[in-house]
């Protein structure tokens, strides 16, 4: 029995280890550094730059060809990364270009959105993915000294330091989960049966919310409807006229973006007080309690896909068009149930014990509002802000519902996976709190 | 014949953290951790409860106030699970412990029912088919679209029971509920309590009615402070109790 479960222990930690590298490197575009596909050229020894001249005093541009490199089949041409590695650099910025047509007049700026070139380890992304990249032209201010170390070029975002220091903490974090789910409580799967025995308790649940949040108002459950279309009424006019936000369809953008960061503020701080909201039932009767957070999730859930109606009204009313990705419009609300039932869990816990919770909540929840763009757009924002965003899983959730809305894109594998992980992982984060916690909970509320 | 038991409870013991002075602010809370002792009182509701139920026996449960009955019971119903030892119970259980647990005073009467029945791990349809005995055996027919925040207990009372023993349970589980209505409607209820019972139903009785007990129960225990003081014979044990 003992070697059973060390067994499913070391298999679980494996897969785990597996996904989680799996999903940084899909997330982050990240490469791992093998020989076989690592295009790399040392600068020094090709053209423009050779090593005797080394050390520079440029006031032009000075280029890099490629084209030999390519003929040679030194270099594949759908790199996508340079790394530079520059010493002596002075304060000022450096530009650098690279021409993609044949007759050297089109250029795109790699280091455009204020990415300083600095000393040390650059890495660039070249925006567009399918060009043919001729030459690389470097531009330096007038009478500065300064060398290049290196040159090299990149399919994938190269590995950094960064990198791995999060892939050990994630995995730490597994084999962590692991040991607590495998070898201290016993895996069993008795949950599922009597899941499956108060499903129609969690249905009565959210029933009961229901009927009692409209009941004696006169609209009823219009409420759901009307409110997001005055909401957007307003943040349009407030946003067009007095921050001169010029957005195409901005209502559209907006309630698209807020349908998902209402579904999942209402949900997690509806969660939030479940536990300690049903004590009365608690204390009386035995109920699996993680139905509480659940139910508020699903409730949260429902109110949404009212709002969801309020989106396709002004949808039509605007003239936007209906595209056939629309129909996919479940696939990110799924992903933010699913989302914010774990952390609805952790949360409903946690404030089992500690009160500040809630309050504490309720700020982080404005904060993490603006944090995320729902009511901006999010070119606005500097560079280094979005390199943060993708860490923020609701820019992803957003991003999915507006291509699917607005845009007539089908998002890649890359940002479902993206959106399944962060998904999946608060997911069980929370359900494995829920569960180390829950039987202390009578003892509290 | 080997004797089959429903509840099995060995070396059972609740330990409850009394705060002995509130905790106000975090660093309080983590110097006490840190010190490795967060002032709290340990408080054995139970200690070394050891006992067997047979299945169809009736069996009471005496003590005085705060003796832990009522924690007992709500370890075998599963609400609070043991510090130590083990319980084991076999078959399913109906808690009356405290009626119309789950009601939503903002509901009618006849939403509740289900909600309730819902709490107590029916499903719909068995629900939605005992719905006519349920409102039957409680005589609130005509008040069934009334919220329920304008019943008296009484009648809350009346609804709640008759949702829990709507169904056939392996254990019904009793807790001094039989005060509950006026004395009419409590024959009807000792009658439907005798009726699960005759159908080989295994009941789980507190009260502080010796008489009631007397008239029920086959087999009794005593316990005080938390711990057994006697189990045995019914009368054997009322009569020690009365003494006490």
């Amino acid at each position: 029995m003992k070697i059973k479960r060390n067994v499913a222990f070391i298999a679980t930690c494996l897969v785990g280890i597996c996904f989680i590298a799996f999903a940084i490197f899909v997330i982050l575009d990240l490469h791992m550094p093998n020989a076989k596909n690592r295009d790399v050229i040392d600068s020094a020894k090709y053209v423009g730059f050779t090593e005797n001249d080394s050390l520079y005093t440029a006031g032009d541009l000075s280029y890099l060809s490629f084209d030999d490199l390519i003929a040679r089949g030194e270099v594949s041409n759908s790199f996508r990364y340079i790394e530079l590695n520059l010493q002596n650099l002075p304060e000022s910025g450096a530009y650098i270009f690279a021409n993609y047509s044949e007759n050297g007049l089109e250029f795109t700026e790699i280091n455009k959105d204020g990415i300083k070139i600095k000393n040390g380890r650059n890495i660039l992304k070249i925006e567009k993915k399918n060009i043919r990249i001729k030459t690389l032209h470097i531009h330096f201010p007038k009478d500065v000294s300064f060398k290049i170390t290196s040159l090299k070029l990149h399919e994938h975002m190269p590995l950094r330091f960064r990198h791995i220091v999060l892939f050990l903490l994630l995995c730490g974090i597994w084999v962590w989960l692991c040991k607590i789910f495998i070898i201290k409580e016993n895996l069993n799967f008795g949950h599922i049966v009597n899941f499956k025995k108060y499903g129609y308790l969690l249905l009565s649940l959210v029933k009961r919310d229901f009927t009692l949040k409209y009941r004696r108002s006169f609209l009823g459950i219009l409420w759901s409807v009307l409110n997001p279309l005055f909401m957007a009424a307003i943040i349009t006019t407030v946003f067009n006229n007095l921050f001169r936000v010029r957005t195409e369809h901005f209502p559209v953008y907006y309630l698209t973006g807020s349908l998902m960061f209402t579904l999942m503020s209402d949900a997690t701080s509806g969660a939030l007080t479940s536990v300690l909201g049903a004590s009365s039932l608690i204390k009386k009767v035995y109920i699996p309690k993680y139905i509480f957070p659940m139910e508020k999730c699903l409730f949260a859930f429902v109110n949404m896909l009212f709002s969801f109606i309020a989106l396709l009204i002004v949808m039509l009313v605007l003239g936007v068009s209906f595209k056939p990705t629309i129909l996919l419009f479940w696939i990110p609300m799924v992903y933010v149930l699913v989302f914010s039932t774990g952390v609805g869990m952790i949360l409903a816990a946690v404030n089992v014990f500690f009160r500040d919770i809630g309050y504490l909540y309720g700020i982080w929840t404005v904060a993490w509002m603006y944090l995320t763009p729902v009511m901006y757009p999010q070119e606005m924002l500097p560079q280094s802000f979005r390199n943060v965003l993708v860490f923020n899983p609701m820019f992803h959730y957003i991003d999915y519902f507006r291509k699917i809305m607005m845009y007539n894109t089908v998002p890649d594998l890359a940002t479902n996976m993206t959106c399944i992980v962060f998904s999946l992982s608060a997911f069980a984060v929370g359900l494995v709190i829920f569960k180390k916690t829950q039987r202390k909970f009578i003892l509290y509320i | 014949m080997i004797t089959e038991y429903v509840v099995e409870c060995s070396d059972v013991g609740v330990t409850f953290n009394m705060s002995k002075e509130k905790l106000s602010s975090l660093k309080e809370y983590f110097l006490g951790f840190v010190k490795g002792k967060l002032m709290f009182e340990e408080f054995k509701a139970l200690e070394n409860v050891t006992f067997k139920v047979e299945k169809g026996d009736v069996f009471g449960i005496v003590g005085f106030n705060g003796a832990g009955k009522s924690t007992l019971l709500k370890i075998i119903s599963g609400i609070l699970s043991p510090t130590n030892g083990s319980v084991i119970v076999r078959g399913s259980i109906a808690p009356l412990i405290e009626l119309g647990a789950g009601f939503d005073m903002e509901l009618t009467a006849r939403e509740n029912i289900f909600l309730n029945g819902a709490v107590l791990g029916f499903n719909k349809k068995y629900i939605q088919e005992h719905f006519d005995d349920i409102v039957e055996f409680s005589e609130m027919k005509d008040f069934l679209d009334v919220p329920m925040k304008n019943y008296s207990s009484g009648m809350v009372a009346r609804i709640g029971f008759s949702i829990a023993t709507s169904t056939k349970p392996d254990i019904l589980i009793v807790d001094e509920i039989l005060g509950v209505g006026d004395f009419k409607f409590q024959e009807k209820c000792e009658q439907r309590i005798n009726e699960l019972m005759s159908g080989g139903t295994t009941v789980l009785v507190v009260s502080h009615s010796l008489g009631q007990i007397e008239q029920l129960c086959k087999h009794a225990m005593w316990l005080e402070h938390g711990k057994v003081k006697m189990i045995g014979e019914v009368s054997d044990v009322c009569s020690a109790y009365k003494n006490a």
